[in-house]
C-alpha cells in the first residue's frame, strides 16, 4: 500500500494533486514514490495542492514527476515546470472511460505501462461483469441544497447505465434541478451519498420512490474503486 | 454685438418650447439685466449663448459669426458663463478653482504662466477671497463659494460675460463687491448679461433690461424706459415706486395686508 | 509645487513600493534566497516564473485599477465611482463563466480574451444605452451600469448552476481575484496597457479637473465634453477590463485609493492621477504580501484588498464634509 516516505525508490519523487490520482498511483504500486499529495488526500504526506497547485510548496519536495487535475493548473506554474524540465501530466476525470484511460496515461507517465494495462483492464472487466438488475428509473442526488443530481453523461450516470438503470437527468455534469422536476420524472429509486446528510422530509413524504443511502467516498469520485460501488448497489437492489 | 433671430429652444423630448421666437440685438459693451418669473427661459437663454445647448431653430451670431459654427474653445474664449448652481469639486482650493477659468486660453498643454496667476490674483482681491485662496472650496460658506464661481467666470477675461443669478446667497457687503467688479468689467468694454431675481440690482447695474415671460420677450429697452406697468405685467403683481433716502429709485411689490 | 514637496509626495509611495517589491521577491514557501546562493536552479525558476510575474501583476493591476477608479470618479463626479460600477466586472465575469461552460482550457489566452471581450462589450452597451436617452450624464451612466450588473449577476448565477462543482470552484476563485497564475508575458501586457492607456489619460488631466466642475461648466470653459467623456470612459473601461481579464475581480482598489490620494494630496488631477497609479501599486502589492502570512495563504487577493480597503474607507468617510 502507500508508504509515508520522503525518499523515493530509484530517485523517482512523485507529487499528486488530487485523491483520484493518488489512488491510481497507489494501485500501480508506485505509492512509495509519492512525496506530496493534495489537500484532500488521506495519506500522511505533505499537502501541496488545493483548488490550485501550490507551486512553491510543491517544489520544496523536489519532485521528479508531477500529476495534477486540469482545474489545478495555471500558466505560471506550467511555465515553471517546463523551465525546470519537470514532467507534468494533466488529467481530467469526467466520464467513466476516463478512469481506465487515465490509469493507462499515468502508468505510461511513470514507466509502469504493463502494470497500468493490467489495472485498467481489470477495471474494465469488472465493469463488464456487472449484473443487469431489474430496469428502473434512478436519480442520483449529489447533494440536497442546492439540489444537484448526476446527469446521464456523468460517470455516475454511465455507471448506473451499466447496471441497466436509467437516469432521466440530461447532461454530462451535475446540474441543479428542482423538486418539481423530480416529481415529474417519477423515479423508482433515489440514491444519495451518506455524507450528504439525511434527505429532507419532503422527499420522504412524496413517498413514491425508494430512498437508498450509498457510501459517499465510493460514489462521489471517479476512482478505480467505482465498480465496487456499483456491485454493492446491485447487491442491495436484488435483495 | 450679439444677435438672435427667431431663436426657439425646447429640451429634447419636450414639445412645449422653453424659448419661442426670440429676436434680440445686444450691442457690444452693454450691460443687459434679465428678469422674469421662474420658467421664463432666462437661464436657457444664457446657456444658448454659451453654446451649452443648441437652438431648435433660429440663429445666434456673435460679431457676425454664427455661434453654431464656432469651435468649442474659440467660443469659450469669447463667452464666459456662470451657472446658477455651480458644482464644487472635492479637495480643491479656491485658487485652483478659479484657475480653471483660464482653460479656454490654455487648453490641455500650455503651461500656466505668471500672467495667468496674476489674473487670478486680481479677481481674488476684487471679490475678497484673498484670505481664502488656499482654503478647500467645500469649507467655504455659500456666499463665499458663489463669489469664487463669479471670480472664475471673470478670470476668463472673455468679451461676453453671462451670469445666472450671481447675487444669490450673498450678503449686502458682497453685493457691493460684485457690483463694483461688474462695473469695472463693463468699463473695460465687456458685454455683460445677468439674470437676477433682485430687480432693483438689475435696474441699478444694467443699461438695458430684458423682461422675459414664458419663453418670450415681454420688453427689451434701456433701463430708464421700462415702466412700472411692464414690471407689473411681468410678475402679475402690483408694484410701488419708492425713493430711498440715498436717492435711488426702487420698485417693490406692494403687499396688501389681508 | 516646489521640488522638495514633489520628492516627498512621490518618494513615500516609491519607497514603500520598493520595500514591498523586495519582500515579495524574497519571501515565499520556497527558500529562494538561500537557493540562489547555492546555485539551486529551482530558486532561479521560482523567481523568474512565479515571484516576478506575480509582483508585476500586483503592481500593474493595482496601478490600472486605481487609475481607472480615479477616472470614473471624475467622470461621474462621484467619489463612489469605481471600475466596476459601470458593469465592467459583471461583463468580465460572464465572459469567464462562459469560458468555463464552453469547457475551454483554463490555460492560455482564451479565458482572458473572453473575459476582456465580455467586459468591453458591456462597457460599450452601457454607454450606448445611457446615450440613447439623450445627453450622457453621470446619473444615466450609473443607472445603466447598475442595470447591466444586475443582468450579469443573473447570467452568472444561471451559468454557475449548470457548471460542475470543480469548474465552479475555479470560477468562484477567479471572481475573488488571483494574480499568482499569470506569466511574465501576461504581466507585461498589463504594463503595456498602463502605458498605452495611462499616458493619454494623464496628458489630458486638465479635462478631468474641468469635469469635476460640472458638465455644463466644463463645456462652457472650452472642453468638448462629449468626445472627452467617451475617451475617458473607454480608457477607464479598457483599463479595468484588462485587469479583470488577467487577475479576476479585485475590488476596493479602484474605490479607496483615489479617494485616499485626494484626501491627502488634493483633487488636482495632475498629481491625483500619477499618485493614484503609484499608491494603487503599493496597495495591491501590500495586499499580496499579506496573503503570504501564515494562515492567510488561501485568502484570495480580492478579499484581502477588501479587508484593507474597508477600514480605510470608513476612516475616509469620517473626514468627509458634505
Amino acid at each position: 500500500m502507500l508508504l509515508a516516505a520522503s525518499e523515493g525508490f530509484g530517485g523517482v519523487r512523485i507529487v499528486s494533486g488530487a485523491p483520484n490520482i493518488t489512488e491510481i498511483v497507489g494501485e500501480l504500486g508506485a505509492g512509495g514514490q509519492l512525496v506530496g499529495v493534495g489537500d484532500f488526500c488521506p495519506e500522511p504526506l505533505p499537502k501541496v495542492a488545493g483548488v490550485r497547485m501550490r507551486w512553491e510548496e510543491m517544489l520544496r519536495l523536489r519532485p521528479t514527476r508531477l500529476l495534477l487535475m486540469d482545474s489545478q493548473t495555471e500558466d505560471s506554474g506550467l511555465t515553471l515546470c517546463r523551465a525546470l524540465h519537470l514532467p507534468v501530466l494533466i488529467l481530467s476525470f469526467r466520464s467513466l472511460s476516463d478512469i481506465p484511460a487515465n490509469t493507462r496515461s499515468i502508468a505510461n507517465f511513470l514507466d509502469l505501462r504493463l502494470t497500468g494495462e493490467a489495472v485498467a483492464s481489470a477495471f474494465e472487466r469488472r465493469l463488464g461483469a456487472l449484473p443487469r438488475v431489474t430496469p428502473a428509473r434512478v436519480l442520483y442526488v449529489l447533494w440536497w441544497n442546492p439540489l444537484r443530481a448526476a446527469g446521464r453523461g456523468s460517470f455516475i450516470g454511465e455507471g448506473l447505465a451499466r447496471l441497466g438503470l436509467r437516469t432521466p437527468v440530461e447532461g454530462d455534469g451535475f446540474p441543479q434541478i428542482s423538486i418539481e422536476q423530480v416529481a415529474a420524472w417519477e423515479p423508482d429509486i433515489l440514491l444519495y451519498p451518506d455524507d450528504a446528510g439525511p434527505p429532507p422530509k419532503i422527499f420522504i413524504a412524496m413517498g413514491r420512490w425508494r430512498l437508498f443511502s450509498v457510501p459517499g467516498d465510493l460514489w462521489n469520485r471517479p476512482s478505480l474503486a467505482f465498480p465496487r460501488a456499483l456491485e454493492g448497489l446491485a447487491h442491495e437492489l436484488e435483495k | 454685438m450679439i444677435s438672435l433671430r427667431d431663436v426657439s429652444f425646447a429640451y429634447p423630448g419636450s414639445r412645449a418650447p422653453q424659448l419661442d421666437g426670440i429676436t434680440l440685438d445686444i450691442p457690444r459693451g452693454s450691460f443687459v439685466g434679465i428678469a422674469g418669473p421662474n420658467g421664463a427661459g432666462k437661464s436657457t437663454l444664457l446657456k444658448l449663448l454659451a453654446g451649452i445647448v443648441e437652438t431648435r431653430s433660429g440663429t445666434i451670431r456673435i460679431e457676425d459669426m454664427p455661434l453654431s459654427r464656432m469651435p468649442r474653445r474659440a467660443l469659450s474664449a469669447r463667452v464666459a458663463w456662470a451657472s446658477q448652481s455651480p458644482a464644487f469639486p472635492p479637495s480643491t482650493c479656491v485658487e485652483d478653482f478659479i484657475l480653471a477659468g483660464r482653460f479656454p486660453h490654455l487648453g490641455f498643454f500650455t503651461p500656466m504662466s505668471q500672467g495667468d496667476r496674476d489674473i487670478v490674483g486680481r479677481y481674488l482681491e476684487a471679490l475678497d477671497l484673498v484670505s481664502m485662496r488656499r482654503t478647500d472650496v467645500m469649507d467655504l460658506s455659500g456666499g463665499d463659494r458663489q463669489r469664487a464661481a463669479v471670480a472664475r467666470t471673470l478670470a476668463a477675461r472673455a468679451g461676453v460675460v453671462l451670469l445666472d443669478e450671481p447675487l444669490a446667497h450673498l450678503d449686502p457687503r458682497h453685493h457691493e463687491m460684485i457690483y463694483a467688479a461688474l462695473d469695472s468689467e463693463r468699463r473695460e468694454g465687456r458685454t455683460i448679461l445677468m439674470t437676477s431675481h433682485d430687480f432693483n440690482a438689475l435696474r441699478r447695474l444694467a443699461d438695458r433690461l430684458l423682461l422675459m415671460k414664458q419663453g418670450r420677450i415681454l420688453a427689451y429697452a434701456p433701463t430708464g424706459d421700462v415702466s412700472r406697468s411692464a414690471w407689473e405685467g411681468l410678475f402679475d403683481v402690483s408694484f410701488e415706486e419708492i425713493r430711498t433716502g440715498g436717492g435711488d429709485d426702487w420698485i417693490i411689490p406692494s403687499m396688501r395686508r389681508p | 509645487m516646489n521640488w522638495k514637496n514633489r520628492i516627498v509626495r512621490f518618494g513615500l509611495p516609491a519607497f514603500l513600493l520598493a520595500l514591498f517589491a523586495a519582500l515579495s521577491l524574497l519571501w515565499g514557501p520556497y527558500p529562494a534566497l538561500s537557493g540562489l546562493h547555492h546555485g539551486d536552479p529551482r530558486a532561479w525558476a521560482v523567481l523568474i516564473h512565479l515571484r516576478i510575474p506575480r509582483l508585476l501583476m500586483a503592481v500593474f493591476s493595482g496601478a490600472l485599477l486605481a487609475l481607472s477608479g480615479a477616472v470614473f470618479q471624475s467622470l461621474l463626479s462621484n467619489p463612489l465611482g469605481d471600475p466596476y460600477v459601470l458593469g465592467v466586472s459583471g461583463g468580465a465575469a460572464t465572459g469567464a463563466v462562459l469560458a468555463a461552460l464552453l469547457g475551454l482550457s483554463r490555460l492560455g489566452p482564451l479565458p482572458a480574451l473572453l473575459a476582456f471581450g465580455g467586459a468591453v462589450t458591456t462597457a460599450f452597451i452601457v454607454y450606448a444605452v445611457a446615450t440613447a436617452a439623450g445627453r450622457v450624464d453621470a446619473t444615466r451612466l450609473i443607472l445603466s451600469g447598475v442595470l447591466f450588473n444586475a443582468l450579469h449577476t443573473a447570467l452568472i448565477l444561471f451559468g454557475m448552476s449548470v457548471l460542475g462543482p470543480r469548474e465552479l470552484g475555479g470560477v468562484v476563485g477567479w471572481m475573488m481575484g488571483h494574480i499568482g497564475g499569470a506569466t511574465l508575458g501576461q504581466a507585461l501586457t498589463l504594463a503595456a496597457g498602463l502605458a498605452v492607456l495611462g499616458v493619454p489619460v494623464f496628458l489630458l488631466h486638465r479635462g478631468f479637473d474641468l469635469m469635476t466642475l460640472g458638465r455644463d461648466e466644463a463645456s462652457a470653459l472650452g472642453l468638448s465634453v462629449r468626445p472627452f467623456m467617451l475617451f475617458a470612459y473607454a480608457a477607464a473601461s479598457a483599463m479595468a477590463a484588462l485587469t479583470v481579464a488577467f487577475a479576476g475581480i479585485i475590488g476596493f482598489v479602484g474605490l479607496v485609493v483615489p479617494n485616499l490620494v485626494r484626501q491627502f494630496w488634493g483633487g488636482g488631477h495632475r498629481t491625483l492621477l500619477p499618485l493614484a497609479v503609484v499608491w494603487g501599486a503599493v496597495f495591491l502589492t501590500g495586499a499580496d504580501l499579506a496573503t503570504r502570512l501564515p494562515g492567510m495563504t488561501e485568502v484570495p487577493i480580492g478579499a484581502m484588498a477588501a479587508l484593507f480597503g474597508v477600514p480605510f474607507f470608513f476612516w475616509l468617510m469620517r473626514g468627509w464634509r458634505r
